[in-house]
């Protein structure tokens, strides 16, 4: 069916008549996988009934991919045909006219005397001698024709050769980067997305592509791209002032199904001010626990479980500064201010080969980086604390910083107990944070960063305490060339706590610890050949530990101090990394990463008989290490890959294997994180544990309906894991070996999510199926836990259902809600009473062989912004939050006491009703000021 | 490491009326599992051994097992035999010659199914007497701010020289004398009025073990002393320190693997469980299946000196206990009275012996049906 008729003249003479001719569509359904354009006219004819008519010599080469049903013609001529310089011309008679070279006119000009510029003769003029101000012309004034973007320069480019497009997406507004911002080139089907400076890179060949910007809030922009050779190609977006479209989720859709990364969800500041949370402060941490895979292990308990492992697992990095201890008042909060927070990354699958060090996942926080054009200020007051956050210019367009400081006034909270321990007790902390950008020229940026946290509690007149963390991080960004950027940073991180127990006067103390870490990294980018992105780099960790000594407090005491010890260690890692295009359909990532730790003097180690257990009675040497000498060396080779499987345009299947190695781990017997519970380096002894994890998961987009879906298998199998004798103590002796067992974990799972990012109505539902298990056994005898029998971890808690949701009703006023179902935790019950001395006592189960009762919450909350005036000086809002709306008293623990020589048992809830809180917010400027 | 209690937990629980509910969990499985105690003290005399099977959570019950051979075995080859008096309850008269400090003693258990159960030998380490035993005034809190509670809070100290034990436990019982609601001055059967001694039924003593573990050590000091050792709290919540009260301290020493066993049952019992707390876990002592080690068995056998110290006042404080109160009728006859016999009656006739009578519950007038005896300790 090949219709070789094309007539200029007829053109022109349709173009007459048919004025609204671009608005015709036509709808074809069918699966199009890199099809001949004739192959594709031809089923398009038998579906539709068009007629098509163009030259075969014109369409030679040209090959469509499409799928889908409902699919518009014009839409996917656009795509297919304009960037060859093919125009066409859809009729409503369903004709189809293609021209080669020659802009098909099809209505006049708005202004007169045109007619003369628009018929040249199509052989004498090409393209570059267009002057831009006709091209622009002629394109512009044609509806659904968009503007061209050029780069580099034709002179002495071969078309051949790669060309490396560099650049930065910012705000139009404020000239802030755009983080996770893709840039996608609809031929090619190859994106790729913006770093936390909003910086991308690209490798592409010469020719000309149509490309799409995309991010959350901001207006999508569509342009033609005409590639000559490298070059920068830099954008500004303007900000959707549609706030129905100001979207929930970030994780942009590219990369759910076509990146190679699984595991892994991006998350902007936006979304905590859409998830109702208690006593109304917004939370980072609680936010990603709505997320499949990530749980913790109660109401107001420390840290993050993800996929079944603990808390120590998690790296949490804000601005690369590692947080030590994410908690503030134990946990009921995070320790850092919702305000300075700008995007969030958490990796838990595959992590990219430039991270390493921890199990379970790393946690990516950036902060914002101040308002390069002009000063604002935000804030917010709630029950429990009063923030404020100040950012702006220092130098127009160049540098810029942010400020934030939070404190609570939660004294008046305790005093209001019923608990008279708790009502004579005084909480309370605070957090600040300074950032500084400065962006010297456009090939350099530099980054400043510094953060403080500290907590005070004090427990009637029984204990004492308070902890901080502090880091501070200076980042260098610096493109060498077209080809190469690198990162390079400085990293200072630590974390100090301070205790005091008196609770039995001949046995009180104080003890003191602290963590310190230094590191210094390089990240490196090259982009090679057009299927490679080369990643590479090193990193260098001094540890640098404190575990202090307990010291007798009070006139009473007669405790005898001990020296915990002190303990150093470097971490040392190199990695190189590969994301390689080996064909249209399949992209891989391979890494590896190679990690050496030494753990260095001074040290006196303890060396016990072979075959018997670490026990003091069992030591028969001891080794004296000098100070900077190596007590213990342990490395780490980790495979890093990942492969994505373009199964169609909108989904994909991706398979990844990882492993890692952790030098270090958190001192904790207990169930939740304490304040009292110190990190403490892999020695002599402790050998770090490891992890192999496998992920297979299939990815599909539903783009009509903003649909992203993932569904990830995983299984993971961790050596070396670290869980404590039956009594530990940490603080009665430095060798923690004789306290520690270390054995063998399991932990596998079925993740699914569906996520709405646009439309009144959005948000997602998560649901995760896992498991946890440890086994720790050994030939020597009592050298087990639980008898050496497999048990369910603390945070084993298999079904796990979380729904958000988020329905603007205008652009005033929002509703949220969440649900959230979790399999109680596992605990150890009573199964038996037996009695000595006429008292009774308990016999309890094997370890965690039960569960409390299950977990169920829903929440809801409603924000009411301020007016839309654009010009007025403060916008403010106010969120009202109903937090655990079913007032369903969830079991937080489960516990057995003996009282006057009978068994009684009890449930404890936290926040076992309805907890309502009103605060309110505010930012200078109007409804839409960033 | 543990935050003490709860507490934290509850930090922010405000809003929450009542966030500690009793909890019955459903548990589908129960264990009849061997529990064997046993003591050897210094003093000769009886000495007993008990020996039962735990009972489901659900419905606790003391499940004695008998027909048990049980003896102790001292580390020079001596032989104590027990025998069974009471149901699961074994006793042995030990002479002076058998016990002594710092011999080791083990227990062998032997049941009617020919299973054999040994305890590990444990040394009888020389006890520090108690130095002294005194209390302190103290308020405490409550959950409802408007009331506190005052009362008194027991201490003990000790010195210890290097060679004695460095762990200890400490048993108390307490005594304590109390009026009853009310008095009477006749007693009626349905017959005569009786005119009864006020003496026999208005005062009594109350003597009690102490339900609770007490114990500490001394290992981690820089010296073998305790100072401020914390004991007993007894409050104005009830009348035990209205009138005169006698604390009786029984200070043992214990080995280090005795006291590692009673401080896991200490830690296991009084646990808030809040999610600062350590993992619970069945608490096995020293005694173990000889031919299957790997059986769980319940309880432990210790030998200890006792060191017993006791502290008798007459209560003179500034706060108020308040006794035992009753709800009293007045009966203008006899014949109002009813026939649950016998009644206890104060005659409120000026000449003590006619109408109208004050009465009530029996209780009211017979300090003895509240569990405690008319005859004044020896010590009193």
């Amino acid at each position: 069916m090949k219709r070789s008729l094309v007539i200029t003249v007829l053109l022109i003479f349709i173009s007459f008549f048919q004025l609204e001719g671009q608005e015709t569509d036509v709808l074809f359904s069918g699966d199009f996988n890199d099809v001949p354009f004739i192959e594709f006219v031809e089923q398009v004819e038998k579906q539709t009934g068009t007629t098509f008519y163009f030259l075969n010599d014109w369409v030679r080469g040209i090959r469509v991919t499409i799928s889908g049903e409902e699919i518009s013609l014009q839409r996917t001529l656009d795509r297919t045909l304009l960037p060859t310089g093919i125009t066409y011309f859809l009729d409503k008679h369903q004709q189809v006219f293609l021209s080669n070279k020659v802009p098909i006119v099809t209505s006049l000009p708005e202004y007169s005397g045109v007619n003369d510029n628009l018929f040249e003769a199509m052989d004498a003029i090409g393209e570059s001698e267009l002057t831009s101000t006709e091209k622009k012309y002629i394109e512009g004034r044609r509806a659904g024709m968009l503007e061209t973007l050029r780069v580099g320069s034709s002179e002495g480019v071969s078309t051949l050769t790669n060309a490396v497009l560099y650049g930065k997406m910012t705000d139009v507004e404020t000239g802030e980067p755009l983080i996770g911002a893709t840039i996608y080139i609809e031929e090619l089907k190859k994106g790729a997305a913006t770093d936390v400076d909003g910086r991308f890179s690209i490798v592409v060949r010469p020719g000309k592509y149509t490309v799409d910007f995309n991010c959350m809030g901001m207006e999508t922009k569509q342009n033609y791209l005409e590639v000559l050779s490298g070059g920068d190609l830099s954008i500004s977006l303007e900000r959707s002032l549609i706030p129905i479209t100001e979207v929930v989720i970030q994780a942009n859709r590219y990369h759910n199904v076509r990146g190679t990364q699984m595991g892994f969800d991006r998350l902007n500041y936006k979304v905590m001010k859409d998830v109702p949370v208690v006593m109304g402060e917004k939370d980072v941490l609680k936010v990603i626990q709505m997320l499949p895979g990530v749980q913790s292990v109660g109401e107001g308990a420390g840290g993050f479980n993800v996929r079944g492992s603990s808390a120590d697992q998690n790296m949490i990095y804000v601005n690369k500064v590692p947080v030590y201890n994410s908690s503030h008042l134990f946990g009921f909060f995070t320790s850092f201010s919702p305000d300075i927070v700008k995007d969030f990354t958490l990796y838990k699958s595959n992590l990219p080969a430039k991270y390493g060090g921890r199990l379970a996942s790393f946690f990516d926080i950036s902060t914002r980086q101040g308002n390069m054009n002009e000063y604002t200020a935000r804030g917010g007051i709630s029950p429990v604390t009063g923030r404020l956050a100040v950012e702006g210019p220092i130098k127009k367009d160049k540098s810029a910083f942010v400020l934030s400081a939070r404190s609570t006034y939660s004294d008046w909270i305790l005093n209001q107990l019923e608990d008279p321990d708790l009502r004579n007790s005084e909480a309370g902390f605070f957090d600040l944070a300074g950032a500084l950008t400065w962006e010297p020229g456009e090939k350099t940026l530099i980054k400043a960063f510094a953060y403080i946290s500290r907590d005070r509690f004090t427990l009637g007149t029984s204990n004492q305490y308070s902890y901080s963390n502090a880091g501070a991080s200076v980042n260098i960004r610096h493109r060498f060339s077209s080809r190469i950027a690198g990162d390079m940073a400085l990293v200072y991180g630590e974390y100090d706590f301070a205790n005091v127990d008196m609770k039995i006067p001949s046995e009180s103390y104080s003890h003191e610890y602290r963590i310190g870490h230094y590191e210094l990294k390089a990240d490196f980018t090259w982009l090679s050949l057009g299927s490679h992105k080369l990643t590479y780099g090193a990193n260098a960790i001094f540890y640098n530990l404190d575990r202090g000594t307990l010291e007798p407090y009070g006139p009473y005491s007669l405790r005898a101090p001990v020296e915990l010890g002190v303990e150093n260690g470097i971490e040392t890692a190199v990695y190189l990394a590969d994301e390689i295009v080996l064909g249209p359909r399949l992209t891989a990532y391979t890494g590896l990463r190679y990690a050496v730790f030494m753990a260095l003097g001074p040290e006196q180690v303890m060396v016990y008989g072979q075959g018997q257990p670490r026990k003091p009675g069992n030591v028969i040497d001891t080794l004296f290490f000098d100070p900077g000498q190596v007590i213990k060396t342990y490395s780490s080779l980790e495979p890093r890959l990942a492969l994505n499987y373009m199964l169609g345009t909108n989904n994909s299947l991706k398979l990844s294997y990882n492993r890692m190695r952790q030098f270090l781990f958190m001192l904790s017997n207990t169930i939740a994180i304490s304040p009292t519970d110190q990190w403490k380096l892999c020695d002599y002894h402790i050998t770090p544990p490891y992890v192999d994890q496998v992920s297979v998961g299939y990815y599909q987009d539903i783009p009509r309906k903003s649909l992203t879906t993932s569904l990830e298998i995983y299984h993971k199998w961790v050596s070396g894991v670290v869980d404590y004798r039956d009594g530990a103590s940490f603080i009665s002796s430095p060798h923690i070996e004789t306290e520690i067992l270390q054995g063998n974990q399991k932990a596998y799972g079925v993740e699914a999510m569906i996520k709405k990012s646009t439309g009144r109505f959005n948000g997602w539902l998560a649901y995760s199926y896992s498991r946890s298990i440890i086994r720790i056994d050994s030939p020597i005898p009592g050298e087990n836990i639980n008898e050496g029998n497999p048990y369910a971890s603390n945070y084993d808690r298999p079904h796990n259902l979380s729904l958000v949701t988020n329905y603007k009703m205008n652009r005033r006023l929002s509703f949220s809600a969440n649900l959230v179902y979790i399999t109680g935790r596992p605990v150890t019950y009573p199964i038996s009473i037996y009695y000595v001395e006429e008292l009774q006592f308990i016999d309890y189960s094997a370890r965690n062989s039960y569960r409390i009762p299950d977990y169920f919450r829903a929440d809801f909350s409603v924000n009411l912004e301020g007016n839309l005036k654009e010009r007025k000086f403060l916008h403010s809002y106010w969120m009202l939050n109903i937090y655990n709306l079913t007032g369903r008293k969830n079991a937080y623990s489960v516990y057995f006491i003996n009282e006057d020589g009978l068994i009684n048992g009890y449930k404890l809830s936290i926040f076992g009703r309805p907890v309502v809180t009103l605060s309110w917010n505010f930012k200078l400027g109007n409804y839409a000021s960033e | 490491m543990r935050v003490s209690k709860y507490h934290i937990l509850v930090l922010l629980s405000l809003v929450c009326s009542s966030c500690i509910e009793p909890f019955q969990p459903v548990i589908e499985e129960s264990q009849e599992v061997l529990v064997i105690n046993g003591v050897i003290t210094d003093r000769p005399g009886i000495h007993q051994v008990t020996i039962s099977r735990s009972t489901p959570y659900n419905d606790p019950l003391f499940n004695p097992v008998s027909g048990c051979v049980v003896r102790v075995e001292d580390d020079r080859g001596n032989i104590a035999v027990y025998e069974e008096t009471d149901l699961g309850i074994y006793e042995a008269n030990l002479n002076a010659s058998f016990l002594d400090i710092n011999k080791s003693y083990s227990l062998l258990v032997i049941t009617l199914d020919g299973d054999e159960y040994q305890s590990n030998y444990d040394t009888l380490l020389a006890c520090p007497p108690i130095d002294t035993l005194y209390y302190e005034v103290e308020s405490q809190g409550t959950s409802n701010p408007e009331v506190t509670y005052h009362g008194i809070q027991f201490l003990s100290e000790l010195t210890g020289s290097a060679n004695a034990s460095m762990n200890f436990r400490w048993q108390l019982v307490e005594t304590w004398e109390y009026n009853s609601a009310a008095r009477a001055n006749l007693i009626w059967y349905g017959g005569p009025l009786i005119p009864v001694l006020a003496d026999s039924i208005n005062t009594c003593y109350m003597t009690e073990p102490i339900n609770g573990l007490y114990s500490a050590s001394t290992r981690y000091l820089s010296e073998n002393r305790l100072k401020r050792n914390k004991l007993n709290y007894v409050s104005n919540e009830t009348p035990r320190i209205k009138l005169k009260y006698s604390l009786l301290v029984k200070q043992q020493s214990l080995t280090n693997e005795i006291y590692n066993y009673w401080e896991k049952i200490k830690s296991q019992t009084g646990n808030g469980g809040g999610l600062y707390e350590t993992q619970p876990s069945s608490t096995v002592g020293n005694i173990f299946n000889t031919r299957n080690p790997e059986e769980k068995v319940l309880g432990c056998f210790y030998a200890t000196q006792q060191q017993s110290k006791r502290l008798t006042f007459r209560s003179d404080f500034d706060f108020i206990v308040p006794g035992f109160t009753c709800e009293l009728d007045t009966a203008n006859s006899l014949w109002e009275l009813g026939s649950d016999f016998p009644y206890l009656l104060y005659s409120l006739d000026p000449l003590g012996v006619g109408p109208p009578y004050l009465n009530g519950p029996r209780f009211c007038f017979d300090c003895q049906l509240k569990g405690g005896v008319n005859e004044k300790p020896d010590y009193w």
